[in-house]
């Protein structure tokens, strides 16, 4: 093996399709969705991908029994043996952790807000322990039994994708033997209105390269994957790229020039001219899937089979790059591109060819993007 | 940086490379100079200009967002570095919590969210303006580790720079904790950065990472002790006084002493 294919040699998800990451998978490649009213006190209504019965983190210290530690946990349980063995054969202090994540506790400050601001100070909160974004990373790692370098990659929507080559770089350099990558975002409300101040909320379920598309519809998960510089897969992380648009701090560069940027940095670091699929980053906003859908067409064509599984999972925000590099791995292994939902139709300005039901397909390589708030646009390969 | 092919030993000190610092600069508002946020010697409070940015992107910046777009700016001048040519790596440990404060304010008074301010709540705001404001497109790195955070950063830096990817921008940012969040030892709002190149001129400094070795900062008085960026400070003090100290031999801690104990050593050639 190459230094520059990394071994995945597990992974888990959890979101509201599912707490088992074969669940998720199974209805993500069957084209189900999970979406539904939001349980958190909003003054609008629209649809999320909420995660009820959240089991309490009763692993951990009860003070970080977070609302994103209990989604985190969520996927964790599932890859713990996976771990516990990769630790057993390098030792803790050779097994690192990567977390992509936009949010971190900042669902546990909300909870406590309104005594805040009377001056007072809930016993269940501690902003030092449970708000930052690094409590999350430590909290796990300490859950794992993990003893090597421990970060946080955030970059909004695109976070997990670069925790996956932060995760690399560990690897290659040597600093590490194996890595576990997680995306973990939780719902909460300020992510919620200030989606809904921008006006990217979709009304109804997202609906990614429709014609009527409106916007995203929020969610929370998590996923995880463990990478391995020594072991052999099936399926390989091959390439990665990423680029900043410099171009706005909420709404994508209108010609996709970053978003392509990546893409070809992505496809040049994988020794490769082409793939076989692309997960798109997808959110169902007019703005993303047009400027997205130009970057694909002037790489690949209009004929490549691309798809949103945002249209199944929701917009997990930083767990979103995570997620989707499973659901690309998954679709190496299950030779099958899983289908974008809400729409029967594709917008036919956007000239690109977007898979409605799931299709059966000889794969060797797929893509997948992930593009957040400041421009940051990432790209991963994986190939069988 | 060398591609490991197998499984290293735990534990036992090594070198992990040398990086050669181009331009560093330091910026805090309560503070004139490293020296003086070392023994504490308050200014009466200073806002930040960071030239970078101008016109309306300035507009509801944090201070946090600030201090990285200023002491960003000082260093490529420091360094003589175009803006554009950087590969950035951007580190805080507690980010925009300011301005995720106003937002909550106004969801919880009036159940709004502004819509200004809601994209500069991200981890990458300042990478975001930094790249908008200059026209840069390299991939940035943004990164949140805690008191560990700028030794992750000099990580990413050495490895960006075996990729042949630089000279890269470092930046350590925190401002103090806003007092509704926590009522004690809200820290110091310090900002440091770095210009780092794999050579440069001869009388540029060398930093030499090394881990496993152990070293610890002295105590700190309450105030600097709780702020996640002192270990960034001890390394531009003694960047700023080079060349009348010694050049060090002795590792300088640029994270708590763990796991990992991420030191430097700074030597001038």
């Amino acid at each position: 093996m190459t230094a520059r294919r990394i071994a995945i040699t597990a992974h888990a998800l959890a979101n509201a399709l599912g707490q088992r990451g074969s669940e998720v998978l199974d209805k993500v490649f069957s084209g189900v969705s999970a979406f539904g009213p939001s349980s958190f006190e909003l003054s609008f209504a629209v649809p999320v991908g909420e995660m009820h019965d959240l089991p309490p983190a009763h692993e951990l210290d009860s003070m970080d029994d977070t609302r994103i530690l209990r989604v985190a946990l969520c996927a964790a349980r599932q890859l713990q043996e996976s771990v516990s063995a990769t630790i057993q054969r390098y030792g803790a202090e050779r097994v690192a952790l990567v977390v992509g994540s936009c949010t971190g506790g900042l669902q546990q400050t909300e909870l406590a807000f309104a005594e805040l601001r009377q001056g007072a100070r809930p016993a269940f909160y501690d902003h030092d322990r449970q708000h930052p974004l690094h409590r999350t990373a430590e909290a796990l790692a300490g859950y794992f039994g993990v003893r090597g370098r421990v970060l946080s990659v955030s970059t909004a929507c695109s976070s997990s994708a670069l925790a996956m080559d932060s995760a690399r770089r560990l690897l290659r350099s040597g600093l590490a033997d194996a890595v576990v990558v997680a995306g973990v975002d939780s719902l909460c409300r300020l992510t919620l209105y200030g989606f809904h101040a921008l006006g990217v909320l979709s009304t109804s379920a997202t609906r990614p390269f429709a014609a009527d598309r409106e916007g995203i519809t929020l969610a929370e998960g998590a996923a995880f994957l463990l990478l391995d510089a020594h072991a052999d897969s099936d399926v390989y992380f091959t390439g990665f790229g990423c680029s900043s648009d410099a171009h706005h701090l909420s709404a994508p560069d209108p010609q996709g020039r970053g978003m392509l940027a990546a893409m070809r940095a992505a496809l040049t670091d994988a020794g490769l001219q082409r793939v076989d699929h692309v997960n798109a980053h997808g959110t169902g906003t007019p703005q993303n899937d047009r400027a997205e859908s130009q970057a694909l067409r002037e790489l690949f064509g209009a004929e490549l089979p691309i798809t949103s599984t945002k249209s199944s999972t929701g917009h997990l925000l930083g767990a979103g790059g995570a997620t989707e590099a499973i659901v690309a791995i998954e679709s190496l292994r299950r030779q099958l591109v899983p289908p974008t939902i809400g729409s029967t139709t594709t917008d036919a300005e956007l000239g690109v060819q977007v898979v409605r039901s799931p299709r059966p397909l000889a794969m060797q390589h797929v893509l997948s993007n992930s593009f957040g708030f400041g421009g940051s646009n990432a790209s991963l390969v994986f190939s069988r | 940086m060398p591609h490991s092919s197998s499984p290293a030993e735990p534990g036992a000190p090594r070198e992990l490379g040398t990086l050669t610092v181009l331009g560093h600069a330091f910026f805090a508002p309560r503070f004139a100079s490293v020296a003086d946020a070392l023994v504490e010697a308050h200014r009466q409070s200073m806002a930040p200009v960071f030239a970078l940015v101008e016109g309306r992107l300035r507009r509801f910046t944090s201070l946090v967002t600030q201090m990285h777009l200023e002491v960003a700016g000082q260093a490529l001048a420091h360094a003589g570095v175009a803006a554009r040519d950087v590969h950035p790596v951007f580190t805080s440990a507690y980010g925009e919590t300011a301005t995720t404060v106003t937002l909550l304010e106004g969801i919880h008074d009036a159940h709004v969210a502004s819509a200004a301010r809601f994209p500069q709540s991200v981890h990458n705001t300042p990478s975001g303006l930094f790249s908008i404001a200059t026209g840069n497109q390299h991939p940035a790195s943004v990164l949140a580790a805690g008191e560990a955070g700028f030794a992750a950063g000099m990580l990413e830096a050495l490895d960006l720079l075996g990729d042949g990817k630089g000279p890269v921008l470092l930046t350590a940012v925190d401002d103090r904790i806003p007092s509704v969040l926590r009522s004690h030892a809200p820290g110091e709002a310090l900002a440091m950065a770095l210009v780092l190149a794999t050579d440069g001129p001869a009388t540029a400094p060398r930093l030499t990472l090394r881990s496993g070795v152990g070293a610890q900062l002295p105590t700190d008085d309450d105030s600097l002790a709780a702020s996640p960026q002192r270990f960034a400070l001890r390394l531009l003090d003694h960047l700023t006084r080079l060349p009348t100290s010694a050049s060090a031999t002795d590792d300088l801690p640029i994270e708590p002493v763990g796991r990992h104990s991420l030191s430097v050593q700074v030597r001038l050639p």
